[in-house]
């Protein structure tokens, strides 16, 4: 039963992960839905002492990887109210202030792999080891996705995301 | 942005994201004080981190999907057919079921049949106990010993009662069931959604071990095999992936 409030006690995390991942509430969803079953049905394998939060975010990284695949080149859906709010141009102009909002858009525009890794270690505070171990790949791999990422994130930043820039 | 110290953009992310270790920290604040370059993209790291956290954090407190909550803390979700319905279903699938099934036993080796009678009492079983809502054990779990003592001496021989918790299966009781004239013992488990699963047990039908065999009949699954004086079978529905899991936690307990 521990393990289980060890699950629970993750939720909060997998929730935020979940929706900043997949950029979309209904299928942030579905995602954690079929996390914790799958974490469930195989809660036996589970090592005790392990890092359970490492653990779970591996089985929903596997899930989501799967899910993209499944996807494959198909458009992603964009949520009906950004999209309307794209239409409209409601991005930032040069004198605005930068908000939270803008770093969303830009951190859209990242590739998969870096988006991930930022997320992780930058939201989810996950060491390089614990985001190595849940992407699968290694730790030298997670520090340099960081760096390129951060960096074109710093760059949209100043210099404006191009998606939006486009719109007009 | 390499320094004169050696240091390069990696360590300032390390640094940001608190992976350098005391004897590197204090040298590399001496850097940044001295490298505007490095201190600006420090600060845009920590800016961008700042962000995320206000634009993502309010997941933390999204309201949990639906039945993820029953799966984790154990509040039954019910959704089944009525009882009655679902027995209904159970009863006229058993008829057809036999009927068929009959007909496949009169076919293959000795063994065969007696392996394929064995496994469809098993899953006719399953049909008829598991969806019962009122009464789905003759004897519960609440009175373990005597369930163990009786079935135990019915059957024949000793019966274990093997632990799934750490699969999200509690045994909930069990009873005593006609395997074609022969007494069988049927345990039930159910999970927090009150899934259920049965392992059904008799004196071995064969007189060697044997390993898994695999059947799927009307949306049911089941594993059965023969280990030393016992035959068992498990059956639930469920992906055939997941019961194996079952199976094996099952044959690891008893031959433990």
């Amino acid at each position: 039963m521990d393990k289980r409030k060890d699950i629970i006690e993750q939720m909060p995390h997998l929730m935020r992960y979940a929706r900043a991942l997949t950029r979309d509430a209904a299928a942030a969803d579905d995602l954690v839905q079929d996390c914790v079953s799958r974490a469930l049905s195989r809660l036996h394998l589970f090592k005790a002492g392990t890092n359970m939060r490492a653990w779970l975010f591996t089985i929903l990284h596997n899930i989501h990887a799967q899910n993209m695949r499944t996807l494959g080149r198909r458009p992603r859906a964009v949520p009906l109210d950004r999209e309307l709010e794209e239409r409209r141009g409601a991005g930032p102009t040069q004198d605005a202030p930068l908000t939270a909002r803008d770093l969303q858009r830009a951190l859209d525009q990242l590739p998969d792999e870096q988006r991930e890794v930022v997320l992780l270690v930058g939201l989810e505070d996950m060491t390089y080891a614990e985001a190595a171990e849940v992407t699968g790949v290694p730790v030298g791999t997670i520090m340099s996705r960081l760096a390129r990422g951060r960096e074109r994130l710093r760059r949209m930043m100043a210099e404006g995301v191009p998606a939006l820039r486009s719109v007009k | 942005m390499t320094s004169e110290t050696g240091f390069t953009e990696t360590d300032l992310h390390a640094y940001a994201d608190g992976e350098l270790d005391l004897a590197t920290l204090a040298e590399i604040e001496r850097w940044l004080a001295e490298t505007p370059e490095a201190a600006a993209q420090l600060h845009a790291i920590k800016l961008q981190k700042h962000m995320m956290h206000e634009h993502y954090d309010d997941g933390l407190e999204a309201p949990w999907p639906e039945g993820v909550e029953e799966m984790l803390t154990g509040e039954p979700e019910r959704k089944w057919w009525p009882g009655w319905t679902r027995l209904a279903a159970s009863v006229l699938l058993l008829l057809i079921g036999g009927a068929a099934g009959w007909g496949v036993t009169q076919a293959g080796s000795p063994e065969q049949t007696a392996g394929r009678s064995f496994v469809q009492n098993a899953l006719y079983a399953h049909a008829v106990y598991s969806h019962d809502e009122q009464r789905p054990v003759e004897v519960s779990i609440d009175e373990e010993q005597l369930l163990v003592d009786w079935l135990s001496e019915r059957i024949g021989e000793k019966l274990m009662t093997p632990d799934l918790a750490s699969n999200g299966f509690k045994l909930i009781g069990g009873r005593l069931v006609s395997d074609t004239g022969m007494p069988a013992a049927q345990l039930m488990y159910e999970d927090v959604r009150a899934k259920r699963v049965t392992l059904y047990v008799r004196k071995a039908f064969e007189d060697k071990d044997s390993a898994f065999r695999f059947i799927s009949e009307d949306g049911m699954v089941a594993f059965y095999w023969t280990d030393g004086p016992l035959s068992y079978a498990l059956t639930g529905e469920m992906p055939r992936g997941d019961l194996l899991d079952l199976a094996q936690m099952v044959f690891k307990d008893i031959s433990s």
